[in-house]
Order: structure tokens, then C-alpha cells, then sequence
């Protein structure tokens, strides 16, 4: 073997065990960089989903904020205190956007829920201006309030959808 | 294409969707309002009542019924809108066409078909 790597003098052999080594040596230190390179990875992924599940908690906090927004413009309504309602109106309606646009994982279907939600909300506030405006009151407080609760539902199923997505 | 042509286009792709139970249309804070909503917008089909001059008896107003299409943004900020009468030159029977899709998404909105088809599977079991 000695003679087949060309060794013949204890120089030789040093040089060819020095190149060893050395060969060695690079070796060990790939290894470990490339152990640091997915210690770094792991801990970015990690960072990356705990990102991601804070986004998540803001979302299910934003849409039951909505939720109690809702229950609270029903009672509102359902007692005749108009000049509250626009406030709640433009605050629901913000609310619903901002979420729409940020919370991670809404099918397509729930973004089309919030857009809906969003459209019945700006009528109903179009109405109540309106009857403000002339000093009357809108005639279908049922309606609307019916409307409102089936609206609360579909947020409600995407807390669900969003809560059941915590983790994954 | 022309804004009136656009909506004319949209009007009929929203016609056959409605035809197949494609997209789904929901109730309104209004009792004649429906509405659909999209992946950047909501679609509005309600009828309003209007009064015109009579065709043959001019100064002569009388009371019509037109059905109307509004497209909002995603904001819900008005886009557009049109009634049948303003598309009739941009759409062959335009009246007719929203009439069956107005007919159509309100027992979708109500659940008609749907309930009427549980009471028929439950009564022939």
C-alpha cells in the first residue's frame, strides 16, 4: 500500500498522513457548518411559524372583536339608539377589511364571506344615515338584525377554521 | 370594451353561473337587495321602481319596475351600475336576462331548492 501511494521515506509518509489529516479536518468542519446551517434553519422555521401563529391569535382577537361588535349594533338597533350605530358601522367595517387582508389562511370562500359581511355593513350604514339625515328611522330592524346574525355566524365558523390552524 | 358593455359581459357570466349553482347569492339588509360577492368585489341585484313617459301618450308618466346590477369594490365603495333599460343597446334582452337570474338567485338566497329537495328525500324514503 506504502508503495502504491508512493511512500518510501518517513517524509513521504508524513506528508501523505499530513494530507490525511487535512482531508479529515475539512471534513469535520463541513460537517459542523453544515450542522450550524440547519440549527439556523430550524430556528428561522421556528421563528417563521411562531410569526405565523401570532398573526393567527391577532386574527381570532380582530374576529371576535367583530363578533361582540356585531351583538352589540343588534342591541343598538333592536333599542332604537341610532346615533351610536355609524361609529360601530365604520369600525366593523374597518375591522373587516384589515382582517380580510391579513389573516393568514382564509379560503377563498371566507374571504368572500368577510367581503359580503363588509357589503351589508356599509348598507345598513347607508340606511341609518340616511333615516338620521331626515330625522326618521329605518323600518326593518328585524331584517337588518337577521342579516347581522348570519353574518356573526360565518365570522364565527372562520375563527374556527383559523383557531383549528394554530400549531400546523 | 365600454363600461355598459363590460357590465353587460359580467351580467351574463354571472347569468350562467347562477343557472349552474356556481356562485352563491345571499339575503341583504334590504328585502328585494341580493347580493353576491366576489374575490375583489360584490355584485347587487335588486328591481327599483321608476316612472317614465309613456311610450305613445307623451306627458303621461307611468310606473315601471326596472332591475338594476351595481358592482362595489372591495370596500364596498359603488363601481358601477346598470338598470335593463340602460343595457338594452349593449345586450339582447336584457330585462329577460336579469329577471331569470333575479328569479333564480332569490330561491337560492331563501333555500328554496334546497329545502323543497330535503322534504322530497325525506317523504320518499
Amino acid at each position: 500500500m506504502f508503495a502504491l501511494l508512493g511512500i518510501k521515506t518517513f517524509p513521504d509518509f508524513c506528508g501523505v498522513a499530513g494530507l490525511f489529516v487535512s482531508v479529515i479536518g475539512l471534513i469535520a468542519v463541513w460537517k459542523q457548518a453544515k450542522q450550524a446551517k440547519d440549527a439556523a434553519r430550524a430556528a428561522s422555521d421556528a421563528a417563521r411559524e411562531t410569526r405565523n401563529d401570532l398573526n393567527k391569535f391577532d386574527a381570532i382577537s380582530t374576529l371576535s372583536d367583530i363578533i361582540n361588535t356585531i351583538e352589540e349594533v343588534k342591541t343598538l338597533q333592536r333599542d332604537g339608539v341610532w346615533d351610536l350605530t355609524p361609529t360601530k358601522y365604520a369600525h366593523l367595517k374597518q375591522s373587516l377589511i384589515t382582517v380580510r387582508a391579513l389573516a393568514p389562511g382564509l379560503s377563498a370562500q371566507q374571504k368572500k364571506d368577510l367581503l359580503g359581511t363588509i357589503q351589508t355593513c356599509a348598507g345598513i350604514e347607508d340606511e341609518i344615515e340616511t333615516a338620521i339625515a331626515t330625522e326618521t328611522v329605518p323600518n326593518d330592524v328585524p331584517r337588518f338584525n337577521r342579516v347581522l346574525g348570519k353574518h356573526a355566524l360565518d365570522v364565527q365558523s372562520i375563527v374556527l377554521h383559523i383557531r383549528n390552524q394554530i400549531g400546523k | 370594451m365600454k363600461d355598459k358593455e363590460k357590465i353587460a359581459t359580467i351580467i351574463q357570466l354571472l347569468a350562467a353561473k347562477t343557472e349552474k349553482g356556481e356562485i352563491r347569492w345571499d339575503a341583504t339588509e334590504k328585502a328585494e337587495v341580493l347580493q353576491t360577492s366576489l374575490a375583489n368585489g360584490t355584485v347587487r341585484l335588486f328591481p327599483r321602481s321608476i316612472r317614465r313617459e309613456h311610450p305613445t301618450q307623451p306627458g303621461i308618466e307611468v310606473p315601471q319596475r326596472d332591475l338594476v346590477v351595481a358592482i362595489f369594490n372591495e370596500n364596498a365603495e359603488l363601481i358601477d351600475e346598470a338598470s335593463d333599460v340602460e343595457l338594452k343597446d349593449v345586450m339582447e334582452r336584457p330585462y329577460y336576462v336579469l329577471r331569470e337570474m333575479y328569479s333564480a338567485a332569490r330561491r337560492q338566497a331563501k333555500g328554496v331548492d334546497k329545502a323543497l329537495d330535503q322534504i322530497l328525500t325525506e317523504l320518499q324514503k
